[in-house]
């Protein structure tokens, strides 16, 4: 009896006490929560807290309301991390609440619904006994609520209640969102099938309009309206090489000329080659917002000479690599370069040999007249790239090949990686024969 | 037409093409007026779709790999330009090439450990853990796509399928059927050695002595001479596994 006097006093005045049966939104708990933050663990009103989930463990009562059964929605923020006791188990309490009714109702009617607000530390700590049994009465649950809300949602069913809302209603939207994309999609795709036909018309009537040279405004309007038409169709993103190429769009060009602006540093820092790729991050980065697309770089890159670019040119190398080229790189030097490095250092004598030199060095100088000179260092794609100045180790790569293909430097093709040395064939005029011998 | 006799005919021929002329010129302006007011009509469309669910296309991922999908399929690309459409009402332009940027960097940082082809996983993994909590995560259709388009500078960057497993390959260079099928035979451990490829692969020991050591002077594959019973094993960081892990989390 005590206990029920208790529970009275408690939850007396708060709304959905008249009806315990209803569903309670325990989110509402969520407002006074950190007010029964502190509290909670020393509710003088309320049974000692260890006692209480014990005690009103009961699994299931006959008066519990359905939808509050076997709900593992886990208990409000508020409560359930503050609460000392852990995860509760949502088929709590049930004992005081056939009790309830009728005197809650009498209360209810008795106390003042001010009472809500700012309620009595009191009130709200032994309120907070009642999340620690979620699945109490809907009126001691609904004691927390500070907040007005609609007296039906309340409890662990209105949480299950409002999740199940905004699963709804997130599937709603997509489901929206969906129909919305299919209906854009279906939109696009007559418009591009229209573009097609047309394209393909203006540009059967257009070639042969302007071959034959039949001036006059019929033939001229044509490549006009194609123009403006090509300029739409990129702006639709319809992928054609020939839209793109032809129409040389303003974007494109103004892109080139702020392209070459911007590679004036870098491409003297690393010796005028610059592979893509490289381009494309370091522009990007630099932009920080608005970026450029792989293909917006293509397309500015070739654009070059038409936007009146001087000195750099897009440049396909052997394997395939796009760079760009500045006014700063001459093959020639780069040739020179490697020919430095690879030349043997000037110490002829056998006793001393140079890092990289072969077995030629070993040989006894008694057997013929004359030392072979020495072979020199070989050198990686590696070498090369921190010799020239930092570039990276493919651009390095290339020109060694390119070195190789002039003639002034001989691979070795081993299975520690590929070495360059310098062409000994030619300079120390090797031919089939001293080779043999 | 029927073509009369004599100059009166030749002048009739004449009208007439002239007068097909003309009506083939109206038709002409005719279809492209109607493109023109369907062109609009789509930007609408399209903006009114991009109020209501541009946040939807940023934050959901299975959304925009549906977006991207219908889009191929009708034959549009909307990453073609950041200027076009479909970067400026839907705004995942940027999103995708700041992706592009990052795989780039990702695929140098690690080049010298796996010789230029990476596990998408690892890439995921190394990538995420670079944008850190910027956004939401990236989803491995964003990178697919971020690289699709990369491709196109010419640098090598591609996808390849090695048994079953996507690859990016960042370096140029194509990988030729016999070290693709040395590394499938190396995806179960990570490792193989001449012998097991032999075996697996039914091989004289000299071609698969060859394609080892191809692997190991491009870079992919890392010699192991201290295995307990003296046998020569070949590791690949680039099939992803424990050995990348290591290198990320220097």
């Amino acid at each position: 009896m005590q206990e029920a006097i208790d529970y009275l006093l408690a939850f007396g005045d708060q709304p959905g006490m008249d009806n315990p049966l209803d569903q309670a939104p325990a989110t509402r708990l969520a407002g006074p929560s950190p007010a029964a933050a502190g509290p909670w663990g020393t509710a003088p009103t309320q049974l000692p807290a260890s006692e209480t989930p014990s005690r009103f463990y009961p699994p299931i009562l006959p008066c519990s309301v359905p939808s509050m059964v076997g709900n593992n929605i886990p208990y409000p923020i508020g409560s359930s991390s503050q609460s000392p006791y852990g995860a509760m188990e949502p088929a709590g309490i049930r004992a005081p609440q056939p009790q309830l009714p009728i005197s809650a109702r009498h209360l209810s009617a008795l106390r003042p619904f001010s009472h809500q607000y700012g309620s009595a530390p009191e009130l709200v700590t032994s309120a907070a006994g009642s999340p620690l049994v979620p699945g109490s009465a809907a009126g001691s649950s609904g004691s927390l609520d500070l907040v007005v809300g609609p007296p039906r949602t309340i409890g662990v069913a209105g949480i299950v209640k409002r999740e199940q809302q905004k699963t709804a209603e997130s599937g709603r939207a997509v489901e929206q969102a969906f129909r919305d994309l299919s209906a854009l999609m279906s939109s696009a795709a007559s418009m591009v099938a229209l573009a097609e036909k047309f394209r393909g018309v203006l540009g059967a009537d257009g070639g042969p309009g302007i071959a034959a040279g039949a001036a006059g405004p019929s033939s001229e309007d044509p490549l006009l309206m194609d123009l403006e038409t090509q300029q739409e169709l990129i702006a639709l993103g319809i992928s054609s090489p020939v839209t793109r190429e032809t129409a040389g769009a303003r974007y494109h060009i103004e892109l080139s000329r702020q392209l070459a602006d911007f590679l004036a540093t870098p491409l003297q820092r690393v010796g005028g080659l610059m592979s893509l790729p490289d381009v494309y991050c370091l522009f990007n980065r630099a932009r920080g917002t608005e970026l450029v697309s792989p293909d917006d770089l293509l397309q500015a890159a070739k654009l070059f000479t038409r936007a009146g670019v001087q000195g750099l040119r897009l440049h396909p190398l052997s394997s395939g690599v796009l760079v760009i080229q500045g006014p700063q790189h001459s093959e020639e030097q780069v040739c020179s370069k490697i020919a430095q490095l690879t030349t043997p250092p000037p110490s002829p004598t056998v006793k001393a040999s140079p890092v990289g030199a072969n077995v030629f060095d070993e040989r006894p100088a008694s057997g013929s007249g004359h030392l072979p000179p020495l072979l020199g260092p070989g050198l990686s794609a590696s070498d090369v790239a921190l010799a020239l100045g930092g570039i990276s180790v493919a651009i390095a790569a290339e020109h060694l090949l390119m070195a190789e293909a002039r003639g002034i430097v001989c691979r070795d093709d081993g299975p520690e990686g590929l070495r360059f040395y310098r062409n000994f064939f030619r300079q120390d005029r090797l031919g089939s024969t001293a080779v043999m011998g | 037409m029927r073509r009369g006799p004599g100059i009166a005919g030749l002048q009739h021929a004449a009208r007439t093409k002239e007068q097909f002329k003309l009506t083939g010129e109206e038709v002409k302006k005719n279809t492209l007026q109607a493109m023109h007011e369907q062109l609009a009509a789509f930007r609408a469309n399209l903006e009114e779709f991009a109020r209501k669910h541009r946040m939807d296309i940023r934050r959901d991922p299975v959304f925009r790999a549906q977006f991207h999908t219908m889009c191929a399929n009708i034959g549009v690309d909307p990453l073609a330009s950041n200027k076009s459409l479909w970067a400026s009402t839907l705004g995942f332009g940027d999103y995708y090439y700041e992706l592009g940027v990052q795989v780039v960097e990702a695929c140098l940082a690690t080049r010298a450990v796996n010789g230029g082809i990476m596990d998408t996983a690892s890439l995921l993994k190394y990538v995420n853990k670079r944008r850190g909590s910027l956004g939401e995560p990236v989803s491995e259709d964003d990178v697919v796509r971020a690289i699709r388009k990369l491709k196109v500078l010419g640098g090598g960057f591609d996808l390849v399928t090695i048994g079953g497993h996507q690859y990016v390959r960042s370096v140029p260079g194509e990988l030729n059927l016999d070290q693709n099928r040395a590394l499938e035979v190396a995806q179960g451990r990570g490792y193989t050695s001449v012998a097991e490829m032999c075996t697996a692969a039914g091989w004289p020991v000299s071609r698969a002595e060859d394609v080892l050591q191809a692997l190991t002077r491009e870079g992919m594959a890392w010699v192991d001479d201290g295995a307990p019973d003296g046998v020569r094993l070949y590791w690949f960081p680039c099939l992803g596994g424990g050995l990348d892990q290591a290198t990320l989390q220097n």
